[in-house]
């Protein structure tokens, strides 16, 4: 078995975190740079989304973050392709959530395209809520 | 993730106009996500929390085209909801969509005109709901 590539581990760590920095500041050529035009992703609603789609809700408000932190907990890398996990904490500006702190545990995958780590694949699932005051929401009731 | 300015029981886009689809899912984020993405389409939408506000909005309001209903909710669970619109004559032909992440050992239960699952492909649903409307 070969060993683990450290510095392609640290390289698909290190565009995580852009990717969610890139997310906070609405940094679209960040995003478009960083994701795959066959993105895939599960949201936490329940839909499946593709980039178009995803590009589109920025441009109208409709995502649109006061804080997001992101902790990565695994980065699995086979030629390529890269497997992520970790747990994503925002606090939306807008929509059911505004002004909640959601956290979501999260699953991305990564795919060497044209020599270029781009996302093809996420799926985020809400794990809790906590409201402004500080009580905490049951998820999944 | 994506959310939009917060919506209860309303006709999503024009209180006068004919709502396209009525939304019928009890969890705020994925009905008002789901909402904007179909808004975004072009397709005009109202949304109810539970079964029973859905036959409230039925009982007052314009008819939907079609109704996109989840199966577990609070006060009135959508097995509830779909027995008492097939039992009432002025909207039982109203057309269901029920969009479930359950697999047949539950949706087997509900008579539906079509099952979707969780999580839902949006274009999919979108051509589904074109075909209602």
């Amino acid at each position: 078995m070969d060993a683990p590539d450290k510095h392609e581990e640290l390289e698909i760590e290190k565009l995580e975190l852009q990717d969610a920095a890139a997310t906070l500041r609405y940094d679209l050529d960040t995003i478009e740079r960083l994701w795959s035009d066959k993105l895939v992703v599960s949201s936490a609603a329940n839909l499946l989304f593709n980039k178009s789609q995803l590009l589109g809700f920025f441009r109208a408000g409709l995502i649109r973050l006061k804080s997001f932190e992101r902790r990565v907990t695994r980065v699995v890398v086979d030629r390529d392709t890269a497997v992520t996990t970790g747990s994503d904490t925002v606090v939306p500006l807008i929509g059911a959530d505004r002004g909640k702190t959601v956290f979501c545990s999260y699953m991305n995958c990564w795919n060497r395209e044209n020599g270029e780590w781009k996302m093809l694949g996420r799926q985020v699932t809400v794990v809790g809520r906590m409201k402004a005051d500080g009580t905490f929401e049951a998820v999944g009731t | 993730m994506l959310a939009a300015l917060p919506k209860l029981v309303m006709p999503a886009t024009n209180q006068n106009e004919e709502p396209c689809v009525l939304i019928v899912e009890d969890d705020d984020g994925a009905r008002e996500a789901l909402s904007d993405c179909l808004e975004m389409e072009g397709i005009t939408v109202a949304s109810a929390r539970n079964g029973r506000e859905a036959l409230d909005y039925l009982h007052s309001s314009k008819r939907p085209r079609v109704i996109l209903l989840d199966l577990y909710m609070p006060v009135m669970t959508g097995w509830e909801f779909r027995a008492a619109q097939k039992s009432d004559a002025a909207i039982a032909d109203i057309p269901v969509v029920v969009v479930t992440a359950f697999g047949s050992a539950v949706t087997r239960q509900i008579d539906a005109n079509l099952i979707m699952h969780k999580p839902l492909d949006l274009d999919r649903l979108i051509t589904v709901i074109r075909d209602y409307c």
